[in-house]
């Protein structure tokens, strides 16, 4: 490489560009922090008794972050972010504006309670089977040429008032026109028996197998004594029935006698199932709550709450599988609430109904959602032998003994920081930054012209290779650029361009004592890129000190000055070098007056070897001091005097 | 011929010694002032430091007052300060920032601004600071500081000398000092993003102090070796070496914050932005002026006292060199290590440079300085 800086030059561009535009193609871009879009940010602490504490170990932390992510998702704001440093949350809302409903959203605090299960009423599809749920929805939706805004329902009940013979006949005239025989609402077929969702009837409110969708992987939790363990399986459904053919007449225009319209309304039955929303989960009321997995629960009144727990851990039970074993407080605050309605459950009394093959369960509820509900397999436990069972994983089995270990003392946490930002406001300040940048920019150009000349060229092109590759970075690391970022970015090129200064200067210097520029230039290089390395670590060690002991703006802004250094230096290595090389062995570097070298006042033999191509100074007087070039010439004086 | 003329090509020959002890002096009265002032008038120190709410209004018919009387029921300062400022759209921001420190309070008092203002929900920036979160900020800033100074004390006492880590420390803290003190001063207002131009500041000096540092070690090993040459002409020389490259550096810098200061602050009416930049402009400066005025004649006065720096001067001195005469000579000017020329030639080459600028003759050019090299390139 050291032999060819053209080859190396445009290998540099190539790669750099060529990321530049593969980043842009992608249509990746850079993520534009909070005061630059608009929207909430908050920033949380937890507290005990109104004082901020140290004391909260992080994990119970982590689960904090993990409940605020699930009420920050139900707010439906794009692209939330919630992260935690130290024993800080941070919760990013680009776009949202009601500050007060975030407030009250992030803030409160969570409790873990146990409520019997009264019917399961359905399955929603969760996570990622949401979102796909809902893509397979739009697909089909576009299938079928649904308008926006309008639900299956609707176009249903349209066809249903516009179909000759009222829908309350149609299991009676199945014989006669198609149009008729077709109910308004299709009984459903699933015609995909792998779907995520299990088989469902269109009308809401019918008992479904919870553990359909699963296939049978996991079975319905139990409750027992640790040395008993049970399991329970049960048959997948499987709904077939058969669909005519008649003649759509909605006004819709859509074919809701085809397939795909049984399918889209199911979806949409299913997202759209009623549960009880986060405000009104009160613990003495009857609410409808989802699980993890998505079966969809009537529950009664809180019966305990995760005060009565003591401890809980999560360990491998006898026959390999990973359990939780729960430990309750003693006496009546814990283990006999506990009996209590496990007694309930065990005997399906109508506070708490068997559900067949099972007996009833009792779930355990944190933050309007149901962890897991196992049926209770005793009537009475006692306070260190319980154990919960059920085909749970690693992460699973973690997860809820973790729920149950700090649901005894929950968390509070307090606001301590909150910032709105109109969009209009973020917009005008990444404007102003990035037009002052821009500005500040050309005149940092203009000088580097004016000083060096052709050199000042280089570095112009030097800084286009970091700046491409920053953006590549942004762009792909999904970074956020705040205000503070903007201005690290521009500081920093102040300090990129240095190296550049700092590699002229050493030239200039070479030059004038009498070296050619097709000498020096390798020389200086060196020389000037070790003191360069040196300066820049400082610059480093400053970034990644910051960036590790800070939060906040401060965070962004060391990430960007940390990356921008090490960006000036690939730059200057693979670019700026080979650039100033090729200039000094062509034609060009025999006139050192190009790149801002004035040899007007040299002596006529020093200025002839500054002009000459010759990278040995043979003629007495020039380069003297050179030591390291093999200069041969003793001593200056001698060839002037 | 000028001053400017000398320093394009590289032949400027200022006597930086003869500036260090005046210059230190003035240091230390600023570092005094500074302190002083810090003691008695304090820092300004904005809400997020001590809790507090700032809103930002775009809105062309609120006033102050009725901001005020909106503001009143929570708390009786919960409206201190009023700025306006106009966007370069035309919008007229009002910037109200007051001790309202619970979010919720806060939350509630930005509802009935908005409302006062007749603009839709969400439309201001608000930014609430709860009086613990302040001073979150910093202790981290603080102990931020502290590793970072440590840490690159020991870099600069690996890579480069222990003496020359502690003059640069020793800059460091004077830059802050100073920046910290003309902000106390005139009182402007101490902000996060303040505090992150600060630490910028940190970096900024260290760097240019390391860089100018790196030709003097490069140089005291060369010149050092030759035993014709004490500290401080060693050091001047170098220091002549690298002062465009400062001023270039420096330049290069600065621009782009004097125009994030004037277009972001002054056109487009960006508190933000001029906040970074005002700290960023003061604490540049002063970085470039302690390299080459703090930081290089401490490790000056602290190496010469070393054992073979007072012995190179004592041999001079018996052989009748003028030791405070710092002025380049060339390699063999002083030396009467090779017989060609008389130690005379030099003393005398030194009187006719009085002036502390290089000759500028075609005949007295060749003494012109050899560029000292690192045998050991890394």
């Amino acid at each position: 490489m050291r032999q060819h800086p053209r080859r190396q030059l445009i290998a540099t561009m190539v790669v750099a560009y060529g990321l530049l535009i593969a980043t842009i193609l992608s249509g990746r871009s850079p993520k534009l922090g909070l005061d630059l879009q608009g929207g909430i940010s908050v920033n949380l602490q937890p507290v005990v008794n109104g004082k901020v504490t140290d004391k909260v170990k992080p994990e119970q932390l982590d689960q904090a972050i993990e409940i605020i992510r699930k009420r920050v998702d139900a707010l439906g704001v794009a692209e939330p972010e919630v992260s935690r440093q130290g024993n800080t949350i941070t919760v990013q809302l680009p776009g949202a504006k009601n500050q007060r409903d975030v407030l009250d959203v992030v803030g409160k605090t969570a409790e873990l309670r146990f409520r019997p299960v009264l019917s399961q009423v359905g399955q929603v599809p969760t996570g990622a089977a949401k979102t796909k749920a809902k893509k397979e929805l739009a697909k089909l939706r576009k299938d079928l040429k649904i308008p926006d805004g309008v639900t299956a329902n609707q176009v249903a009940a349209d066809e249903q008032a516009k179909t000759p013979v009222p829908p309350t006949t149609p299991t009676t005239a199945p014989a006669t026109a198609p149009a008729t025989t077709a109910p308004p609402v299709p009984t459903i077929a699933p015609s995909d028996n792998t779907n995520a969702g299990p088989a469902s009837t269109a009308a809401p409110g019918t008992t479904i197998d919870p553990t359909a969708g699963n296939g049978g992987k996991k079975s319905v939790a139990v409750i027992s004594q640790k040395d008993s363990t049970t399991t329970t399986t049960t048959a997948a459904p499987s709904t077939t029935t058969t669909t005519v053919k008649p003649v759509a007449k909605n006004s819709f225009g859509v074919d809701v006698y085809n397939p795909k319209f049984a399918q889209i309304f199911q979806i949409e039955q299913q997202l759209a199932t009623k549960t009880t929303p986060q405000g009104e989960d009160k613990a003495k009321a009857n609410v409808t709550l989802v699980g993890r997995d998505g079966v969809v629960y009537n529950l009664g009144p809180t019966q305990l709450t995760g005060q009565a727990v003591e401890t809980a851990q999560a360990g491998l039970g006898q026959t390999g599988e990973w359990t939780v074993n729960p430990v309750f407080r003693k006496g009546k605050t814990g283990i006999d609430l506990f009996n209590a309605v496990a007694s309930k459950c065990f005997n399906g009394d109508a506070t708490c109904p068997a559900t067949p093959p099972g007996k009833g369960q009792l779930a355990i509820v944190l933050d309007s959602q149901v962890l897991s509900a196992p049926s209770i397999n005793e009537p009475t436990f006692s306070r260190d032998r319980i154990q919960i069972s059920g085909a749970f994983s690693e992460d699973e089995a973690k997860s809820l003994a973790v729920a149950l270990r700090f649901g005894s003392l929950p968390i509070e946490l307090k606001a301590q920081q909150a910032e709105t930002v109109a969009a209009s406001l973020g917009k005008g300040a990444l404007k102003a930054g990035l037009i002052a940048g821009l500005i500040g920019l050309l005149f940092v150009a203009l000088y580097l012209l004016a000083y060096y000349r052709r050199l000042g060229l280089a570095t112009i092109g030097a800084l286009t290779i970091s700046a491409s590759l920053l953006w590549v970075i942004m762009a792909n690391l999904g970074a956020t650029v705040t205000l503070a970022g903007v201005v690290g970015i521009v500081v920093s090129i102040g300090i990129s361009l240095d190296s550049s200064v700092v590699f002229f200067e050493s030239i200039k210097e070479d030059v004038r004592n009498g070296a050619s520029m097709r000498a020096s230039a390798e020389k200086s290089f060196s020389s000037a890129y070790s003191t360069v390395v040196k300066a820049d670590m400082s610059s480093l060690i400053g970034a990644v000190v910051l960036y590790w002991l800070s939060i906040g703006p401060v965070r962004g802004f060391a990430f960007y000055l940390g990356v921008a250094t090490l960006l000036d230096l690939i730059a200057a290595y693979f670019y700026l070098r080979p650039a100033v090389l090729l200039m000094a062995r062509s034609k060009q570097g025999s006139h050192p007056e190009k790149f801002g070298i004035p040899t007007d006042d040299l002596s006529d033999a020093a200025s002839a070897a500054a002009h000459g191509g010759r990278s040995v100074p043979a003629m007495a007087g020039a380069g003297a001091e050179s030591t390291d070039t093999g200069s041969k010439s003793p001593d200056k004086e001698n060839g002037v005097v | 011929m000028g001053v400017g003329y000398d320093l394009y090509r590289g032949r400027n020959d200022f006597n930086f010694p003869k500036y260090w002890r005046p210059m230190l002096l003035v240091s230390l009265g600023l570092v005094l002032i500074s302190i002083l002032s810090l003691f008695t008038r304090g820092l300004d120190l904005s809400i997020d430091f001590e809790g507090g709410t700032v809103w930002e209004v775009p809105s062309k018919t609120l006033t102050q007052a009725q901001a005020s009387k909106v503001l009143a029921p929570y708390g009786e300062s919960a409206a201190e300060k009023f700025q306006e400022a106009t966007t370069a759209d035309g919008v007229r921001i009002l910037r109200i920032s007051g001790r309202v420190d619970s979010v919720e309070t806060a939350t509630k008092a930005s509802e009935k601004l908005v409302a006062a203002a007749k603009l839709d929900e969400g439309a201001v920036k608000v930014t609430t600071v709860g009086p613990s979160w302040g001073k979150d900020i910093t202790r981290q800033a603080r102990n931020s500081l502290i590793v970072f100074l440590v840490l690159i004390a020991a870099y600069i006492a690996w890579r480069l000398e222990p003496k020359m880590a502690i003059a640069a420390l020793i800059a460091v803290v004077h830059d802050v000092v100073i920046t910290v003190g003309v902000y106390s001063v005139f009182q402007f207002a101490v902000t996060p993003a303040t505090v992150i131009s600060f630490l910028t500041i940190l970096g900024f000096s260290l760097y240019d102090t390391i860089v100018v540092f790196d030709r003097v070690q490069e140089n005291a090993v060369r010149l050092g070796r030759t035993g014709q040459y004490t500290y401080f002409a060693i050091m001047r020389r170098s220091l002549n070496q690298v002062f465009m490259r400062s001023v270039n550096t420096t330049l290069i810098t600065l621009l782009p914050v004097v125009s994030m200061l004037v277009v972001g602050q002054f056109i487009f009416g960006q508190a933000t932005l001029g906040e970074f930049s005002l700290a960023l402009l003061i604490g540049l400066a002063s970085g470039a002026y302690s390299s080459l005025f703090v930081a290089a004649p401490l490790t000056a006065y602290l190496k010469e006292r070393e054992p073979r720096f007072v012995e190179i001067r004592k041999r001079l001195e018996s052989r009748g060199v003028d030791t405070t005469d710092t002025a380049w000579h060339g390699l063999q000017s002083t030396g009467a290590g090779t017989a060609k020329r008389p130690v005379a030639a030099g003393v005398a080459g030194a009187s006719a440079q009085g002036s502390g600028a290089a000759p500028v003759t075609e005949t007295s050019f060749d003494g012109h300085p050899p560029r000292p090299r690192k045998k050991n390139k890394r």
